[in-house]
């Protein structure tokens, strides 16, 4: 489990994360989403040991990461800008990570390498990005670590190749319970594979959740009457978002359809739709109740 | 895992440096060994035509010339290796692997020097196993190890300076710049300041302060350079306090790298310096010694304005250069101009330092009854040259004698009323003319300066060179041979366990040598106290015995000329061995003379200081020569000995003599050169 608490980071005059608190359990797959500039990296490097924080504690299984290979032997840190050993190939870095990391598989990383189609011994000079991009991905599994942090990692990527990027982080925390957090700033490519989502906003987790509960959490109604009505006809439900069209109103409503509906029913509409709300939809409206206008966060 | 060392980390490092570590060491040793193969393949370079084969001694610095390369190289290597460090995503991995900080700053440490050290070996030996096979050459089984103890320790503080550099900065260029500094600024800051105040004050003695440490030579890689120039080979090889400094500065240097590795944060790389702070003070600190520069042209030459301004420009280019190159901003500069004067105020200080330290150290005028001991001092490292056995020994020995004290005293208030009313040129060179009662003028006859090392009772040392009158300087002398102590060691001989080695001219064998050596040593000891002290202070080097070697941590070398009427038995045995070696190419040399009676030759007739020359038709000195080569080696006191130096189409060649007074007259007759006691003395060998 990685649990940080109050932690703050400083670079000279900017402060980077703000008395930042979360705790991320074992085996979960946590997004974090953020604009640029908000403190993912920052927060990446400060739980793989790179960063001491100014303060507040980081702890990983109970034990503090700074200066600690032994926790540190357990996290492998894939960054947004990759570092290779010079004029090296994969081969050469499996050697090195080897060296490195003590649960480190050659037959898995033999067998990725296959999955990914790349040729272990040619020249990092001669791949894409996005090769670059699964090499890294490679290795990072290939260390069997029990943490896994990828930042940015899905850039680059086509979406097949996206897809089985996912695909085989999702399989490695599925058999081996590696509990994995990955950065973007982009919400949609996090919303279908992740256990838990938190936003990062200006140094601090302004917005953090269960996907799943999250999902549920809010639902989109679409009802309509024959008589003239307004929002007062519906006191008693939790209502996030109101708009009025006429004789038909939107609401977003806080409570699962299985609730509503017979609520809503009794209330005879001529018009009653349930609609579900995408992942954005959700938080752009979780984020609203906060306060915040989504788009200065996340765009 | 150790906290501080890996194998594995050690093992990547030399993986990851192998590139140039191989390379390194492959141009390194290739060149090195370049040397003796040539001399393998082209061993006329130590044959004179028809003369026979000279056994040439291979001093260290020209055992292995091009390592010296690896001074330049080496930090080349340590960027290579830490070059982690100037980049962010290198570094953020390197902060990320399970290793502490000091276990990676140690096994990289580690691989350097390992290259460093595999380089050294291979070069060394590949060289000392080709040089074993040159022809006519010999060298001390010391020398490869002696290259390698300097070598190493001097790769090892440019390591702990590269080091300590990129530590502190996170680009290439500010790396280049810091390690610039930190290797040039205390050594020419501190060099500055010590040559100013000599300037000032030329009478004090550096070496006999800690500020010796600040001079050029005492810093290894300079050191090894500076041979090529000096060819000053014990300043390097037989100079511990050399090497020790050299270990516990490069030791210090690595472990201020490793404190500043440990507290550096990863995002330092790509940045010239971790925030504006240390941006002003690197940038300062790199243009500070151009302007102490400045400041040392004004106490040198004066208030010259056409040089004091291009100094001051020199300095100002320095500063903007090093912001431009670091940050590669040009408006960077309009906020480095607000800490110009901190250049101003350095200049001034440099300045009122030295002259403020060179007024205190002219104002030493110690009573008597302040003084505990004083001895004669002598330091090849204050530009004199070697000092000599006895007077290394002798400078051991302390003087407390009441009468020195007072003498020394009193010539100290002297000196510091003539450096306050005429300035220190006017006592180091006195012209001063004196009058006769009769009113015709003389001049005051002076000695040579004497350095003396003064010791206080409150344990102040102080080194002062003082001219004195002859009178003055045959006095002390004559207070200081009063001491039986002093007496004991400046009439004393190098005992063998101190002697390195041995050279008699024209002599090459060892055994030789020591037999020669032993000889004399025979017959010193044979001798009467003035007869020893005529022998050790006469100045005739037609042939002489020199011996090298080091007591403590100083070395010494001695000239012992082989005066025919001390040392008539070493004489007679060195011309003997001496001719010896030559007598082929004599032979061969008086046929040609036969074969080509009309050749031009120079004969130069050295003697008892003096020189002589002339030129003629070689069939002029056929029957002169020819005498001479006959004539057995009398081993009478009064004999004379002289060398006769032949010089003929472009080859110089040596012959010593050893004649009764008869003979040598009749000789110089025949040889055209007049009648001795007719010569002209032109040429007087100092």
């Amino acid at each position: 489990m990685i649990h940080a608490e109050n932690v703050t980071m400083r670079f000279d005059d900017f402060t980077a994360l703000n008395k930042l608190t979360c705790t991320i359990p074992d085996g979960c797959i946590y997004g974090l989403i953020g604009s640029n500039g908000a403190g993912k990296s920052t927060f990446l490097r400060l739980i793989s040991g790179v960063y001491r924080p100014a303060e507040g504690n980081i702890t990983v299984d109970g034990q503090p990461v700074w200066e600690n290979p032994a926790v540190k032997g357990e996290i492998v840190y894939v960054p947004d800008d990759l570092y290779f050993l010079p004029q090296s190939n994969m081969n050469r870095m499996a050697s090195f990570y080897h060296a490195l990391y003590p649960h480190f598989s050659y037959e898995r990383f033999k067998n990725l390498t296959a999955t990914f189609k790349l040729n272990p011994a040619a020249n990092f000079n001669t791949f894409s990005k996005g090769m670059r991009r699964q090499a890294a991905t490679v290795l990072a599994l290939s260390a069997q670590p029990k943490y896994l942090f990828f930042d940015e990692t899905f850039d680059g990527l086509d979406p097949v190749m996206r897809n089985l990027v996912k695909q085989v982080i999702y399989n490695d925390v599925l058999e081996r319970k590696t509990t994995t957090i990955i950065t973007s700033h982009s919400l949609r490519e996090l919303e279908d594979g992740c256990d838990q989502l938190a936003l990062l906003h200006q140094g601090g987790i302004v917005f953090e959740s269960d996907v799943q509960n999250l999902k549920t959490s809010l639902i989109k109604v679409q009802i309509g009457f024959r008589e003239p009505f307004d929002r007062a006809r519906f006191d008693g439900l939790d209502i996030v978002s109101y708009t009025q069209v006429g004789s038909v109103a939107s609401l977003i409503v806080r409570g699962a359809q299985e609730e509503l509906s017979p609520r809503l029913s009794a209330m005879e509409p001529a018009l009653l739709d349930f609609l579900p709300l995408t992942l954005e939809e959700v938080f752009i409206y979780e984020m609203e109740a906060l306060g915040y206008a989504f788009k200065d966060v996340l765009m | 895992m150790s906290k501080f060392f890996s194998f594995k980390l050690y093992r990547e490092g030399m993986k990851k440096s192998r590139l140039a570590g191989i390379t390194i060491a492959s141009v390194i040793t290739a060149l090195t060994a370049l040397i003796p193969l040539v001399q393998l393949l082209s061993p006329t370079v130590y044959y004179e035509p028809g003369f026979e084969p000279v056994t040439v001694i291979i001093s260290p610095s020209d055992f292995a010339l091009p390592l010296l390369l690896l001074l330049f190289l080496t930090p080349i290597l340590t960027l290579t290796m830490f070059s982690f460090l100037n980049k962010r995503n290198e570094s953020d991995f390197y902060h990320a692997i399970p290793f502490t900080r000091p276990c990676v700053y140690f096994s990289f440490l580690a691989s350097v020097l390992t290259w460093l050290v595999f380089t050294l070996i291979a070069t060394l030996t590949l060289t000392t196993v080709l040089w074993c096979f040159v022809p006519y050459t010999a060298f001390s089984i010391s020398t490869p190890f002696l290259l390698f103890g300097a070598y190493f320790l001097a790769t090892l503080l440019l390591t702990g300076v590269t080091l300590l550099a990129m530590t502190l900065t996170g680009t290439t260029m500010s790396n280049l710049l810091i390690f610039a500094l930190l290797f040039l600024f205390v050594r020419v800051s501190g060099a500055l300041f010590v040559y100013a105040m000599e300037h000032k004050f030329s009478l004090m003695i550096t070496a006999l302060t800690p500020g010796r440490l600040l001079l050029p030579e005492f810093n290894m890689p300079i050191a090894l350079l500076a041979v090529l120039v000096t060819g000053d080979e014990s300043s390097v090889f037989a100079n511990p306090s050399l090497w020790i400094y050299t270990a516990v500065v490069s030791i210090l240097l690595i472990a201020a790298g490793a404190i500043v590795y440990f507290r550096r944060r990863s995002e330092m790389a790509g940045k010239s310096a971790p925030n504006a702070i240390f941006q002003h003070v690197y940038r300062c600190a790199v243009a500070l010694p151009m302007a102490f520069l400045t400041a040392f042209y004004i106490i040198v030459e004066g208030y010259d304005i056409e040089g004091i301004i291009i100094f001051i420009v020199l300095t100002l280019i320095l500063y903007y250069l090093y912001e431009i190159l670091t940050t590669k901003r040009l408006k960077n500069c309009l906020k480095a101009s607000l800490f110009l004067p901190v250049l101003v105020v350095g200049g001034l200080l440099f300045f009122g330092g030295v002259t403020l330290a060179s007024n205190i150290a002219a104002d030493y005028a110690p009573d008597a009854d302040e003084l505990e001991s004083v001895s004669i001092y002598r330091d090849s490292a204050h530009g004199y040259q070697e000092p000599t056995y006895q007077e290394l020994v002798a400078q051991s020995v302390e003087i407390t004698d009441p009468k020195v004290l007072e003498f020394v005293a009193d010539k100290l208030a002297e000196m510091k009323q003539i450096v306050s009313k005429k300035g220190v040129d006017a006592y180091r060179n006195p012209n001063r003319a004196l009058a006769y009662e009769d009113g015709t003028m003389y001049y005051q006859s002076y000695a040579d300066l004497i350095t003396l090392k003064i010791t206080e009772k409150s344990g102040r040392v102080c080194g002062r060179t003082f001219r004195l009158t002859i009178d003055d300087y045959n006095r002390l002398m004559t207070l200081f041979t009063e001491t039986k102590e002093y007496e004991e060691s400046y009439l004393s001989l190098p005992p063998k366990d101190v002697i390195l080695g041995y050279h008699v001219n024209n002599v090459y064998d060892e055994h030789t040598q020591t037999k020669i050596w032993d000889s004399f040593v025979s017959e010193f000891n044979a001798l009467t106290h003035e007869e020893k002290v005529e022998a050790l202070n006469t100045h005739s080097f037609t042939l002489s015995l020199n011996v090298w070697g080091t007591v403590g941590v100083n070395g010494f070398y001695n000239e012992y000329p082989l005066e025919p009427r001390f040392f008539p038995k070493t004489c007679a045995m060195a011309v003997k061995a001496a001719n010896a070696d030559y007598e082929t190419g004599f032979r061969d040399m008086l046929n040609t003379f036969k074969e080509f009676p009309s050749k031009k030759v120079y004969i130069n007739l050295y003697m008892e200081g003096y020189s002589t020359g002339t030129t003629g038709a070689g069939s002029d000195y056929l029957e002169a020569l020819e005498f001479a080569d006959g004539c057995p080696a009398p081993t009478d006191p009064a004999a004379v000995l002289f060398s006769l130096s032949f010089e003929y189409d472009g080859f110089y060649f040596d012959r010593y003599y050893l004649l009764s007074a008869e003979d040598f007259s009749s000789f110089c007759i025949q040889l055209g050169m007049g009648k001795p006691g007719e010569f002209e003395k032109p040429t007087v060998i100092e």
